[in-house]
């Protein structure tokens, strides 16, 4: 095989894909602030106009009243700060994670976003029932888990058969198999990406170590765990899984360590289904997908 | 030609010989399909979990659970004018994470649960398509009861 490219140089590429999402982590900062006025939020969201019409389209939804809301200030008093941050975190994070990147992970187009909003709201439902992480919190950190992944099939996508072949020859997960291959593999690429962006540590930590929780600083292991779980959850439902979806580590023995139980995982998975069917059937590939009878 | 789509948790069943009834990325969920070769009548079911009983209100949603899923199917292939007795089945899905050893064997849960329940009603299995570390999408073809099978990076494959 050709030379890996260096790691810095996957990281440098991957923030020439359109949408990147920088603006995400300074918004957070801004509505976790009660000092935060209405105008400063305003002036911040002003600088993304698909993210402003999706804040005017969400407070003039059927479900947060009847009145028409026509300025961005408006729209944005009525959702409140914690809305807010929802349809940031889903139009920002979404609009990055929907570039099309077919190669690498076997992956249709929109699979990464469409597996990656079933993480979050797994991520989401399990903390509500747990109650030992903030379910937004876990929600952004399921949604941006697998960032590098997108970085990796963008720069590397030809030395995937490489890739390929050692997970298959030696039966170890795919992440190590990038790691041999690359010398990093994908959260490497998705811990230095989300760290550029200014992201916090804990999603930065959930990016890193998300396949190995245990290896992660003691204090975010208890929202590390809970996206591990998440991802495998949702791994099970198979919708936008890739080639190396069930190669991914599992460990199950850090779920007993932060409170969750298989009887718990098992109520959860049914609510995730139903949480997540209203997007991914708005956002599901229709008839067709590449299957024949040939 | 028309396509039924199956989602995940849903159940969907037909007597028009033009229909091709697909299922987007089995997991550790299962597909079955039924086919009556005499009546021309055929379904599919996707459920994602073994049993229904510890789940409540989700029951609601009977097709996501082997056991109240494949009760729904039997009756609605009966009311469609197909016998499931005399019915061709076909199994696939049950992916499994490699390093799974206790809760997350949902995959290998799944294909037990409905091969124990296909024992009891005497229904043979002709295909089992099952295992493996990849998710499947599958299209049923109730003109002739063949089953086209993707999975990622793979040809497809007819069973």
């Amino acid at each position: 095989m050709s030379d890996p490219l260096p790691l810095q140089i996957v990281c440098e590429m991957a923030k020439s894909l359109p949408a990147a999402p920088w603006l995400l982590p300074k918004l957070q900062t801004a509505l976790l602030n009660p000092d935060t006025t209405v105008e400063e939020t305003e002036a911040l969201i002003k600088k993304d106009a698909g993210l402003s019409s999706a804040i005017l389209r969400t407070a003039n939804s059927a479900f947060f009243g009847d009145t028409k809301c026509d300025t961005l200030r408006n729209a944005l008093l009525r959702l409140g700060n914690r809305e807010i941050f929802k349809v940031a975190s889903l139009t920002i994070a979404g609009r990055w994670l929907s570039n099309t990147v077919t190669g690498g992970y076997g992956w249709e187009a929109g699979d990464l976003c469409k597996h990656s909003l079933c993480v979050a709201i797994a991520a989401e439902i399990i903390a509500k029932e747990s109650g030992k992480v903030p379910p937004d919190v876990a929600y952004l950190a399921g949604l941006l888990h697998d960032v590098g992944k997108l970085a990796l099939a963008y720069s590397c996508a030809d030395s995937f058969e490489e890739v390929r072949l050692h997970q298959r020859d030696n039966q170890c997960s795919w992440r190590e198999s990038e790691k041999v291959i690359f010398g990093y593999d994908h959260t490497d690429v998705g811990g230095i990406l989300l760290e550029s962006w200014s992201y916090p540590q804990n999603l930065i930590q959930t990016a890193l170590y998300y396949p190995r929780p245990s290896l992660a600083a003691h204090e975010y292991l208890p929202l590390i765990a809970h996206v591990h779980a998440a991802k495998h959850l949702s791994l099970q439902l198979g919708v936008g899984v890739g080639e190396e979806g069930f190669t991914t580590e599992l460990d199950e023995t850090v779920f007993a360590q932060v409170g969750l139980t298989p009887e718990m995982m098992e109520i959860a998975m049914p609510k995730i289904l139903m949480a997540a069917e209203k997007i991914l059937n708005a956002i599901s590939a229709g008839p067709g997908k590449g299957v024949s009878f040939g | 030609m028309s396509e039924i789509i199956v989602g995940v948790g849903d159940l969907q069943v037909s007597n028009r010989e033009d229909t091709v009834i697909t299922t987007f990325a089995l997991g550790s969920c299962i597909g079955v399909t039924l086919w009556d070769p005499v009546k021309k009548v055929g379904g599919m079911l996707h459920a994602m979990l073994p049993d229904s009983k510890i789940h409540g209100k989700a029951t609601e949603k009977r097709a996501m659970f082997v056991d109240t899923g494949m009760q729904d199917f039997f009756e609605k292939l009966r009311q469609m004018g197909g016998n499931p007795e005399s019915c061709q089945c076909k199994l696939f899905g049950g992916a499994q994470v490699m390093q799974a050893d206790s809760f997350f064997k949902i995959g290998s849960r799944n294909v037990t649960a409905f091969l124990a329940l296909a024992e009891q009603c005497r229904i043979p299995v002709l295909c089992n398509e099952t295992g493996g570390q990849y998710n499947r999408t599958i299209k049923f073809r109730l003109s002739d009861g063949l089953v086209a099978v993707k999975t990622p990076n793979l040809e497809v494959f007819v069973r």
